[in-house]
């Protein structure tokens, strides 16, 4: 512990500018965020929005942890440090230590002021900080870690990371030129085989100095990385997550006549036409509703033209008292216009969530600032943006939350516009929180508008959130997942163009 | 364990080129082992893998009844390595140098620091980036000499120094060999003659020979003979004379395994009987600058 100590004290004592700069990035990026939070209309000027952008407080980090690794180089064998009695497990350690005490904790503490200064109470959200912790360890700081323990040095370090970035532009000019592979994503997997290269590459370095075997790994992993998206079988929707549902269905979904478009968005030069298929949910029962998550789409039609989509995200909700809403598709111009020569047939597979609500809360919104219940804080934009409720969620766990509110018990100024015709109407938003991130404010911050959906399922946005109107809030509990397949013949496809769009 | 270090057909190879070509070395434990040679004669890469810096591509090498590959962490509590390669943490002064390194060795004698820095007129205050080449060698030197090592390797620690350093420098290691061995590269012989007490020399990777200095100095004689006559150059002569030069009636070489009544013996019935015959020690530098020109003659 005494090495750790020695190392950890001259590391500190040699890169004080580097860590006041680091911690002065943080505290003003904090600032700044506290101040255009409390400030809708952002009177923070384009030096401050742009140049403490938050990209500017990982590279002060990127800058420390390099530092600190260079100070003892792995790389080379001149220096002064190998033929001193260091144990590279203390020295490791000392590295560690002068990470999670001038880049974690300054994060930490950043984070547990924030969360009081917002008005929530940090201890409440412990595990969630701590998690943010360590996913900036995992996510960034192993890499750059790794990245510093094969460079001698800071011009080597930015060399490696240049030639980084360039190859990046390279397989995704590739991707775009050559072929139009799979999207590569982060899966747990990929996850464990970059963690476990530059964890390896760390210990070899530190406890053997292999440098050409470093590099040589750390080389093979992003030429693998490079192929991921040609080798990896491409990413679809898991299906088997919704299984077929039997009878009783939790719903029977049909399709409804088309409305005519309120405007259209068309332009001649457009070569994308986006479908809308109003969909009627029956048989929702009470308590409960439906998300639809994704589609699947089947046109054919008597002359043996067929059509088959992916799986297509979808966020339509239903419930059983307002049972209609849109599912949406796009086509090409080309296709389409083969297809809406004639009846088309539609097989569409719809996959989807059934929850039920619970925990119920009834809330009327108190001010232009206020709490929402064990949720966010919130405030009420001033005009013109009144309306969108906007929000800051500290980490949360994994949950839901569905918030409603009747379009006519809006008490925003100029409500009554948007009410003719439907004061009836409810409108809904379904969040989900829990997805972690790296993050340096520890706020999520969301802008709340709700939206319904008439008996054709056409959807409008809720007239407004603003202090006096009353809100529900609860807590919806998963059910199941299915899936359902309904067929919809001899359709006129020109009924269901909700407009065009340039790919 | 008599050996301080002992290696073993150490062989390094840098891709095609073969720095070492099978280094057997002994160096018993309390001497002054000088390791000279021409640069580039593998000198450093063998002391680099000595201290564990690079690897041996075979061979087996010792350093303190440890296997030089092992040569980390608290083993290098007992050596001292001064190396003129050397990177050092220019950013800390010479008094932070000390304070950082003193909680690594559990022997580090602050009397003897104290006693370094006055004797090397170290100034703890400035910084290693604002010394001298000469001073940040002293630096360093003192920083290993003062936790009392049993092994203290310096590589080519006099190389571009001026005399007056060089002298510090050396005043400083005598003091250390009680306690210490002391094992040390140069191609400087004048310094290297004045304290060590065996000397081993490394020609393009291979070991000529390894001694102590005084048998060295023992067997190496300058010879000349005058006759009264100009004698006939012998057809053939031993194989310990070399550098034989004739002229006229004076007949010059080096005896490499001197015996005064044997060398005498081949010189008369060789020769027959000179008029005089001289025997001339020989420095270290004249010694190796007669191997150095038999080698490229026999080359």
């Amino acid at each position: 512990m005494k090495q750790v100590w020695t190392i950890f004290r001259k590391d500190a004592r040699h890169h004080w500018p580097e860590i006041v700069v680091s911690i002065a990035l943080l505290a003003v990026y904090a600032w700044k965020d506290t101040y255009d939070w409390k400030h809708p209309v952002r009177l923070t000027t384009y030096i401050l929005t742009e140049l403490w952008s938050p990209s500017l407080v990982p590279l002060s980090w990127l800058l420390l942890i390099t530092r600190g690794i260079h100070g003892e180089s792995l790389v080379g064998n001149r220096q002064f440090w190998i033929t001193r009695p260091y144990d590279w497990r203390k020295l490791a350690s000392a590295k560690i230590l002068f990470t999670l005490t001038f880049i974690n904790l300054p994060l930490f503490a950043m984070q547990v002021s924030l969360l009081a200064i917002a008005g929530f109470r940090p201890m409440a959200y412990l595990p969630q900080l701590l998690w943010i912790q360590v996913l900036w360890i995992l996510a960034l700081f192993v890499g750059i870690a790794a990245l510093a323990a094969v460079t001698a040095n800071l011009v080597q370090m930015l060399l490696a990371i240049f030639l980084l970035v360039l190859y990046v532009i390279c397989i995704a000019t590739l991707m775009e030129v050559i072929s139009k592979p799979n999207s590569p994503s982060l899966d747990w997997r990929l996850g464990i085989l970059i963690l476990g290269t530059f964890v390896a590459v760390l210990f070899l370095q530190y406890s053997r100095r292999k440098t050409i075997v470093s590099r040589s790994l750390i080389i093979g992993l992003f030429g693998l990385l490079g192929l991921v998206p040609w080798l990896t079988p491409k990413q679809t929707f898991d299906v088997e997550e919704y299984p077929l549902a039997h009878d009783p269905f939790p719903a029977r979904f049909s399709l409804l006549p088309r409305q005519p478009p309120k405007q259209s968005n068309s332009a001649p030069y457009n070569d994308t036409v986006v479908m809308r298929f109003p969909l009627s949910a029956v048989g929702v029962t009470s308590g409960s509703f439906l998300e639809v998550n994704e589609i699947l789409v089947t046109l054919t039609n008597a002359l043996g033209l067929r059509w088959d989509s992916d799986w297509l995200s979808q966020a339509a909700l239903y419930f059983p008292d307002q049972n209609s809403a849109e599912v949406s598709f796009q086509l090409k111009r080309k296709l389409f216009d083969r297809f809406k020569t004639g009846p088309v047939n539609a097989h569409v597979v719809v996959a989807f969530t059934h929850y039920a609500d619970r925990d119920t809360l009834q809330f009327v919104v108190p001010g232009n600032r206020f709490f929402l219940p064990s949720l966010a804080t919130c405030l009420v934009p001033e005009k013109p943006y009144w309306g969108q409720l906007k929000c800051r969620v500290p980490p949360r766990r994994p949950t839901v939350v569905l918030i409603s509110s009747k379009f006519d018990a809006s008490t925003c100024p100029q409500s009554s516009e948007y009410l003719p015709g439907r004061a009836s109407l409810v409108g809904h938003t379904l969040l989900r929180f829990g997805t972690f991130v790296p993050s340096i404010i520890p706020f999520t911050d969301l802008g709340i508008y709700l939206s319904g959906s008439d008996e054709s399922g056409n959807s409008y946005s809720h007239p407004g959130i603003c202090p006096g109107t009353p809100l529900a809030l609860s807590h919806p509990a998963e059910i199941g997942r299915n899936r359902v397949e309904v067929d919809f013949e001899n359709l006129s496809l020109a009924e269901y163009e909700a407009g065009t769009r340039k790919q | 364990m008599n050996s301080a270090i002992r290696t073993d057909i150490l062989v390094k190879s840098f891709r095609r080129v073969e720095a070492l070509k099978g280094l057997t070395l002994d160096v018993p434990q309390g001497a002054v082992y000088a390791l000279v040679g021409p640069n580039g004669a593998g000198k450093t890469t063998a002391i680099k893998i000595l201290m564990n810096i690079i690897e041996a591509t075979s061979g087996h090498a010792e350093v303190l009844g440890v296997s030089s590959a092992r040569i980390r962490g608290r083993y290098l509590e007992a050596i001292g390595y001064v190396s003129e390669n050397q990177q050092v943490p220019e950013w800390m002064t010479v008094g932070m140098l000390l304070d950082y390194l003193r909680p690594f060795y559990p022997a580090w004698d602050a009397s003897l620091e104290s006693e370094l820095v006055k004797q090397f007129d170290l100034p703890r205050d400035r910084k290693l980036r604002h010394l001298s080449r000469g001073m940040r060698m002293k630096a360093a030197l003192a920083s290993s000499l003062v936790y009392h090592p049993k092994l203290i390797v310096l590589d080519e620690p006099f190389t571009g120094l001026d005399p007056l350093v060089r002298d510090e420098l050396i005043q400083g290691l005598p003091d250390r060999a009680d306690e210490s061995t002391i094992f040390v590269s140069s191609h400087d012989l004048a310094e290297i003659e004045t304290f060590a007490s065996h000397i081993a020399y490394l020609e393009e990777g291979k070991l000529r020979f390894a001694e102590e200095l005084t048998s060295l100095a023992s067997r190496f004689r300058e010879v000349e003979l005058t006759f009264d006559v100009p004698p006939s150059p012998p057809r053939k002569s031993p194989s310990s004379w070399l550098q034989l030069q004739t002229s006229a009636a004076v007949v010059r070489f080096t005896e490499s395994r001197f015996d005064s009544e044997r060398t005498s013996n081949e010189i008369r019935t060789l020769f027959g009987e000179p008029r005089t015959i001289t025997f001339s020690p020989m420095s270290l530098r004249s010694i190796f600058l007669v191997m150095a020109r038999t080698d490229r003659n026999s080359a």
